[in-house]
Parts: C-alpha cells; structure tokens; sequence
C-alpha cells in the first residue's frame, strides 16, 4: 500500500497482520470514481467508476492528467487542455484546490458533469509524490438545476406578481414581481396571510375565491383593488389557478396579479437570479465494512463506525447493523443482503437506504455496496464492502425536485403562454398552457421551434424581431398569429425579456404570450367600422359636421371641406363660418346657439360663397347627440346644397303667377262679353235686338275662342301634371305621318293670315305612335313658330325618313333663340325672355310638354337656331 | 244719358279685350275709340278729346304704367282720368303710384266698371 499512496490509512482495525481485503478491490468498489497520478500527472491507477465515468481506460503511465476523452471548462463550451484540469493544476501547485467542475465528453458522444477534488500525495520525506482525485457524477444535479433555473426564471423575470398560497390564504411564494407590484419583501409576505393586501371593503373576496379554488376552478382576470405596502389601492387584474398535488387534490393556489393601473410593458431587462443549490459535496468518506456470515463476525472500520455513529471499542454484529436500519428499509435491505448472499446471486450489492445514527439517533440516509466471496461449497464466506454518508446529497436531491415540481406546477398553471429560449436562440421551453394552446407535445415544439406553429405570412416578422433581439439582447413585443389546436390562427401578443445570469451573462430569453384574438377582432371591427363611417361621410353629397358640448365645430367631412376649399384645421370652433356670406353669419350661428341651449334640432338656410366662386344656397339641419352614459356630447349634422331646389321653386313661383294671368286674361273675355249679352238680353225692345245682332254674332265668336285658348291652357296643364307624375299615357297606332303633318298645317293656318306654311315631304311609310298627341306637338311647334315670327313670312314643315326613323322639322324665319337659352327651352317653366323682348302669353310649357311626348315615343327632339334668323325645331320618330 | 257721349279711349293689346269694352261700353252710349300699343295714346290724346283712358298695364312695347305716369305729368293731358286694368297680383298699387286714377283688376265686373267710369267722368265739362 505504500507502494499507491503514502499516508493513505488503510481501515484494516486491529488485524494488521492480515488485511482483510485487498486495496484494488476495494478501490474498484467505491461509489465514486478515484484515480492517481504520479508527480509528473501519468495516472497510475484508477479505479472501474473512474473508466465508466470516462466511458474508455487510459493508459496507464502514458496519459497524463486525466483520463477523460475531451474536457471543457465549467460553461460547457471552451474546451480545456488536459495540463489545466484540476489535477494538473493541484500538481503544479503542490497543494490541494479545492472542488472543481469540469465537463467531459466520452467517445459516444455524451457529456457528464463531474467534480473533482484533486489532493496532493506525498512520499515519507514529504515530497510531492503524486495525486489522487475523486471525480463525482454530478450530472443529474445540474440538469435539475438548469431546470429549476428555468422555472425559478419564469417566476422571477415574470413582470406580473406571482404568488402562490395554501388553501387558508397564507401565502408560501412571492416572487419579485409581486414585491415590486406590492412593495412587500418576499421575507415580509412568506407565512403571511394574503389578506394583508385586501382592502377591508373588498375582504369577502377572499372566501368566494377560495371557494372557487376548492372545486378545482380557475379565476381569470377577476378585476379588484389591492392594498400596497404604502396604503396605495391598485386596480390589477387577477388570475387565480389551483395548484394540484400529483393525485390531483388541490393544496393550494398560484395566483398572477397585473397591475392594470398603469400602462405597463414588459420592458424592464430581466435580471436573472439563478440561486444555485450548492451541491453538497461530501468528498469520499467512505466507510469499509467485512461480514463473515459462518462466524458470524461484522468488521467496521472507523469511517463507517462514524457513519453508524458507533465509538471505536464498541462491538458491532449482524443485528446490531439490521437494528441500525430505519423501519421502513429494514425489509427491503434484508431482502437484498439474503440476495447476494444467495447461491443464485452473483454476490453484488448496491443500496441506498435509511439508518438510524446509534449517536444521536438522526435518520441517515447511506450508500451501501458490497461483494460476497463464496466458498468451495458455494457457501457464502466473506462479504465485504463501502458504505458512504450520502444524507446531504438526498436532501438536496430532494429539495431540487420539490422545487422543480412547485416551479413547474406554476408556470403550467399560469395563464399565460411561456416560451423560453437559450442563448444558441433556440427553444427548450414550452408551458402547459402554450402546449395546451397548440395542441402538441413539448418534443415536436422543441423540435419544430417557436416559428413552427406561427402564421406564415407573420414569420418573416418573427424572424427579423427574434434575429435583432438576439443581436441586441433586448427585448420585444410583437402581435402575431399562432396555430391553435383547433386548426385556426389566433392572434397572440408576445412579451419577450432578455435572461442574463447574476453574472449577467446572456442566456437567452423568456416570454409570456396571451391570447388576444378576440381583442384584436374586436378592435379591427371597431376600424373597420371606422373606415366605413368615414368612408361614407367622404362620399356622402352632402355636408357633414359635428360640434362639441361648446358648440364649437369639432369635425367637417371632406364634401364640405371641398365646397369651401377651407383644410379642416380651419374649420374647427367657428372657422366654418369663413365661407358664409355676411348677411347670414349671424343670423346662422345665432339660431344654431339658440336650439343647443334647450337641446332642440337646429334647422336653418344659409348661403356660401364655393370655392369655384358659385354662391350656394345650404340647408343645414343638426342635432344633439349623446354619449353612452346619455351625457349630453355635442351637435351632429348635414349641410345640404339646395341652390337646385331654391331655383326650382323660384321658377314654379313665377310659373304659378304667370298662369293665374294666362287663365284670367280669357276669363275676363268670356265674362265681359256674357255681361254685354245679358245687357242685350235685357233690352227687349225687338228693333233694339236686330240693331245688336252683329254685336252679339261676335260676341259669342269671341267668347268660343276664348274657351277654345282656356280649353288649351287646362289641358297643358293637366299634360304637366300627368307628366309630373308620371301618369301621361300613350295610345299607339300606325298611321301616316304625311297626313298628320297636312292636317296639323291645315288647322295652323286658320290661326295665321300673314304667314304661309309649305310642306316638303317625299315620305312614303308610316310611324307607330299616339297620333293626337304628335298632333300635339306638331301644333305646338307651328304655333310656336307663328307666334315668334311677328314679321310675318313662310313656315316651311319637312319630312324625312330612313329605315329607322322619319325626321319632322318645323322651321320660320322669326327671331331665333340665343345660344345659351336653346338646351334650356325644352325645361319646365322655361320661358324666353328678355327686357326688350315681347313677351308672348302662353304657360312656356308647351315644348317641355312636347320634349316628353317625343322621348316617350324613343325619339329625339331638338333645335338650331340663330339669334334673328328664326329656328329649326326637329324631332324623330321610329317607324313602324 | 244725355245728347253728347263722353268719349273714352281703351288701350288694350288684346284685341278680345278691347272689343268687349268698345262693344260693352258703346252699348251704355260713350263713344270709344281703341289702341293696341301705349306709344299711341299720347298722340290720341293731343288729337282728339278723350274724357277718360281705361289702359292695361301691361303692354307690348312701351308699359302701360310708364305711359300713364307720361301722361299725368304732362299738363296738357294731367286732367284726364285714367283707369288702369290688370290681371297681375300686385299691379293696383303700381298703378296707382303710377298716377292711375282707378284700378281694376282682371277679370273684372262690367257693372263695377260702369260705375266707377260715370264716376271718373260725371264732373267734367262736355
């Protein structure tokens, strides 16, 4: 033994002479891996948990330092040469360094985390003759670390306040985010009840949601008030999850407060505080251990008498041992002893198990492995082994899992979607409710990444986001589309913090996500419905304007702003009145001030001058409207232009006039000569009667003229009123156009003496149409043309046809119609005339009258004229 | 009636019209002379003695109103009464400011205006 390791005591008490086992085998059956390197680091021994641990065997006095196939420093990517491992370096400096964490990588390719604890070994004159290092598998450890790292991060960095509480309300977490939100310490809240942040007015709160909570029911965004440290009330929005043990029986509550006060985003860089679990790093106190079951005989050497917490000269045996074994063990060790020692066994024992100390009767929990040697009769002969103290190990074991289980409980019950990513920027972490979102097993999501579920027409904005943010190591919010399990795309908002570690090293980043689909549609129809209102107020032809309580113009619509040529920035308060015309601008507003006072609809004419100059006549009516809570909120109205309408009614005025004065004059006639007949009647002398003859002979002619014109004037009249309202009828025949022309000029001519009508026609066919009212028309146009031609002269009446159409004009050599008046003579109402013009009695509807006849026919009607040298009146008809 | 008739002038640019008067008025015993335009009765009045002018007031060519406000101002013809008809809504205080020493308005009553001419003319001289 001197040979391997000067000043290595060998635990053989009492039996010198006769070691009860050799050192290989025990070093081959330590629990932890050991080697040993002379002074110049070739290793020298090691043991088989040291080749498995490396997963190949060096060589030995060749390789150097260490046995691992490659090795990397603690942040598991610089590699590190074999002369800086930890027993390189304790060689170099002659003296123990202390635990060192090292990560190695075997030739299949995995990765364990290993802790060495290199010590120096020295010859009997004390030099430096060599080391020895135990290397521990601490690989499960710091996953689990880096899975509560992740989850601790999730709570910690988390911009809401997280809290989790019993089912009585006292509270058992609080992460930073609620001591910020509620500015108690987490020291100041543990243990506490959570009714502390209740306002005494809101305190029956409690009970209804814990209520809630028993039967397994989440709260979601429950709006309340919640008492600060200070005394402040917040607004915040709550959501309360149960947190369900493994069986699934509610044991208590995680609750997430936002506070809802204040336009908060998740900006705040995240400060990552990863507690790490100081591993309990029990070097190799190993204990040894021989039974010799036919004598019955059980050896402990010192380090095991101390684990057992036995003093040295006390005697221990078999049941002595079994005795030391915690109830609950006792069978289950036994069990496995009678099975190495049994003839089908093959004498290997590995346990861990539960002692009850003999010192000071604490419960241990110890790593018991061992080898029985069997005789030539397959008896069991000896069976010797270790034991280590691994008490501290299972605690934090322990410990580790219940806070990754706690951890993991309430970042799945959060109400918010998590996502995390590492530094290398992709995703290793998906909550439960993202997955439940999504509907896929957390390996295809850490597969398949955060993009693999997103809206394809959103990823190129993902990406870019995601790519800058990992460049600047900031955070993010974006608003994008995400595949939900039910094959729809929802719209999600995403808030992405940076995590640094406490050394504030970059480790990737974490996110919450919410669904906001509904939001988000909400708040497009509400856009899209204000696109179509202001779409319509646009296009609207009329005017559109609003006021505030004030009267004050808040709003004019683009059809106005077009009218008065004004930018809406100069409408607002009274600006709109800039383009009405003095002589209404106070009358308007006055009225308008007028009905706001008692609330009533505001009706009243004014007149602008346009922006292309015209002055327009507006009809603007507005009235009160109200917001959702009835409060009186301003005026809303419309400005119609009626200048069309106002000049329509002008002319139906004059119209009315002029035809009262057309009837009366015939009326007059008739009722004047029907006086002087009646005097005649009345002079009943007979020679008297015979002298008056002549005068009644033309009397009673004139009278039936006079009926004849006021026969005519009531039935254009009554043609405008059918015409008005749609009600003029046509009785279509087929006739001869010729015919009708000849005797329409026949009956023309009996009205003239001084002007001679011809007719030029060389027409042969016939027309489909109501005759008497072409008749009409012809009349109206030969009348016309007597009547404007003073000077007397020849009316010339021609026919035209083709295949389609037989053309009538009607032309004199009277004193023609002005440029600007032709088109408007077919109008109603529509009289030429002029100052120095006769006016000629009649209504000035007859070619409005005619107009219509000929366009319900499908023809055209139309004139040529010059101003002295008399008109052409032309219409077509189809043929039959 | 006596032996000489009053003479009156009717100036009217429907022919209906002023015929109904002459015949109406002739039948009662005036002598009436008549005139189409109101250019012409000025020169009817210089020429011939008219005790009383009936005119309408709306006329082709020169007014009626305008003639009648001529006349009253011109001393030669100021003494002659002047009745003034109408079938315009407005037209009896046009003419009336026009100088007219009646107005009747279209269509009118033939008594109404028989008497209101033997008013106009009772007082003057033969």
């Amino acid at each position: 033994m001197t040979k391997l390791s000067p000043g290595y005591q060998f635990p053989a008490q009492g039996e010198a002479e006769r070691p009860v086992f050799s050192y290989e085998e025990i070093a081959d059956r330590l629990p932890v891996a050991v080697y040993i390197c002379d002074k110049e680091g070739h290793i020298t021994f090691y043991n088989k948990a040291a080749a498995g641990l490396w997963g190949h065997e060096p060589r030995l006095q060749k390789d150097r330092w260490c046995g691992a196939w490659k090795l990397y420093g603690a942040d598991g990517v610089t590699p590190l040469p074999p002369d800086q491992c930890p027993m390189a370096v304790m060689l170099r400096g002659a003296k123990a360094v202390g635990e060192m964490e090292v990560l190695i990588e075997r030739p299949d390719g995995t990765r364990r985390y290993l802790l060495a604890s290199p010590s120096p070994l020295f010859d009997p004159e004390g030099n430096l003759a060599g080391g020895v290092d135990t290397l521990q598998d601490i690989t499960a450890q710091k996953e689990n670390e880096k899975q509560e790292a992740t989850l601790a991060a999730i709570v910690e960095s988390a911009e809401d306040a997280i809290v989790s509480k019993t089912l009585e309300g006292v509270v058992t977490s609080w992460n930073r985010g609620a001591e910020k939100l509620f500015g108690y310490t987490a020291a100041e809240m543990i243990g506490q009840s959570i009714t502390r942040l209740i306002p005494a007015d809101r305190l029956d709160e409690e009970p209804a949601i814990l209520e809630q909570l028993k039967k397994g029911a989440r709260v979601e965004h429950f709006e309340t008030k919640r008492l600060t440290k200070n005394g402040n009330l917040l607004d915040i929005s709550l959501t309360i999850s149960p947190v369900l043990n493994s069986k699934g029986t509610v044991i208590g509550a995680s609750k997430i407060a936002r506070d809802i006060s204040g336009d908060k985003r998740l900006r705040e860089a995240l400060r990552e505080r990863e507690e790490r679990l100081r591993m309990a790093s029990e070097s190799a106190k190993l204990g040894t251990w021989e039974y010799q079951p036919m004598e019955g005989k059980l050896d402990w050497s010192d380090e095991c008498r101390r684990i057992y917490g036995v003093s040295d000269g006390m005697k221990v045996d078999f049941t002595f041992f079994t005795d030391r074994i915690f109830s609950e063990d006792k069978d289950r060790v036994l069990e496995e002893i009678g099975r190495a020692m049994g003839r089908d066994g093959e004498g290997n024992y590995d346990l861990q198990f539960r002692i009850c100390r003999y010192s000071d009767k604490q419960v241990r929990w110890i790593r018991s492995q061992g080898k029985v040697y069997f005789n030539e009769q397959q008896q069991p002969e000896r069976f010797i082994g270790t034991v280590l103290d691994i008490t501290e190990q299972k605690k934090q074991e322990q410990e580790l899992k219940d806070s990754v289980e706690l951890f993991q409980t309430m970042a799945d019950n959060a109400p918010a979607m998590i996502w995390m990513s590492g530094s290398d920027k992709f995703n290793d972490y998906f909550n439960k409710t993202w997955l439940e979102f999504t509907g896929r097993t957390l390996a295809e999501e850490s597969r398949d990444g955060w993009l693999g579920g997103v809206y394809p027409d959103d990823v190129q904005l993902c990406t870019d986001t995601y790519g800058q943010a990992l460049q600047s190591q900031e955070g993010f919010y974006l608003e994008y589309r995400l595949r939900h399990h039910s094959g729809e795309y929802r719209w999600i908002s995403d808030n992405c913090v940076p995590r640094f570690s406490a050394q504030g090293e970059f480790l990737g980043f974490i996110s919450a996500c919410i669904d906001i689909d509904d939001q988000k549609r909400a708040r497009e129809k509400i856009l899209d419905s204000e696109l179509l209102l202001k779409t319509i107020s646009n296009v609207a032809p009329v005017g559109l304007w609003m006021t505030d309580t004030t009267g004050m113009n808040t709003f004019a619509n683009e059809t106005w702003i077009e009218w008065t040529g004004l930018p809406l920035e100069e409408q607002l308060g009274s600006g709109w009145l800039a383009k009405v015309l003095e002589e209404d601008k106070v009358n308007a507003p006055a009225l308008f001030r007028e009905a706001m006072l008692k609330r009533e609809k505001y009706t009243t004419e004014f007149r602008i001058l346009r922006q292309d100059g015209d002055i327009r006549w507006c009809l603007t009516e507005g009235s009160p409207f109200y917001d959702i809570n009835g409060v009186f909120a301003g005026y809303a109205g419309s400005v119609t232009d009626i200048t069309d309408i106002k000049k329509l009614e002008q002319r139906k005025d004059d119209f009315i006039k002029m035809a009262s004065h057309e009837l009366k004059t015939p009326i007059t006639s008739i009722k004047g000569y029907v006086q002087l007949l009646m005097n005649i009647y009345e002079e009943v002398s007979a020679d008297k009667l015979q002298a008056a003859k002549g005068t009644v002979k033309s009397s009673l002619g004139t009278i039936a003229k006079q009926v004849n014109k006021l026969t005519r004037l009531i039935s254009e009249l009554l043609d405008l009123s059918r015409i008005e309202s749609g009600k003029l009828e046509l009785d279509k025949t087929s006739f001869d156009p010729v015919s009708l022309v000849e005797e329409a000029v026949q009956d023309a001519r009996h009205t003239t003496s001084r002007h001679a009508i011809l007719i030029h026609s060389d027409y042969e066919g016939k027309v489909y149409a109501d005759r008497d009212r072409i008749a009409q028309v012809l009349l109206n146009l030969l009348t016309n043309a007597i009547k404007y031609s003073p000077d007397a002269g020849q009316i010339d009446v021609s026919l035209k046809g083709d295949k389609k159409n037989v053309t009538i004009s009607v032309a004199d050599p009277g004193i023609g119609i002005e440029k600007k008046e032709q088109q408007k003579i077919f109008d109603r109402f529509y009289r030429v005339e002029g100052k120095n013009e006769q006016t000629y009695p009649g209504f000035g509807i007859g070619l409005f009258i005619a107009s219509e006849i000929i366009q319900r026919h499908n023809g055209t009607i139309s004139v040529k004229s010059d101003k002295g040298k008399g008109s052409v009146f032309t219409f077509t008809l189809p043929v039959a | 009636m006596n032996d000489k008739p009053y003479h009156i002038l009717v100036v009217d640019d429907d022919p209906d019209i002023s015929m109904m008067l002459k015949l109406m008025l002739e039948y009662k015993g005036y002598a009436v002379q008549t005139a189409e335009r109101a250019e012409e009765t000025v020169a009817i009045l210089r020429s011939t003695a008219i005790d009383l002018v009936i005119m309408d007031m709306l006329l082709s060519g020169a007014n009626g109103t305008d003639i009648c406000a001529m006349l009253k101002r011109d001393e030669a013809t100021r003494q002659v009464p002047i009745m003034m008809i109408s079938a315009h809504p407005n037209a009896r205080e046009i003419c009336l400011q026009a100088g007219a020493d009646e107005f009747i308005s279209k269509p009118f009553d033939m008594q109404d205006i028989l008497s209101k001419i033997s008013d106009l003319i009772k007082n003057r001289p033969r």
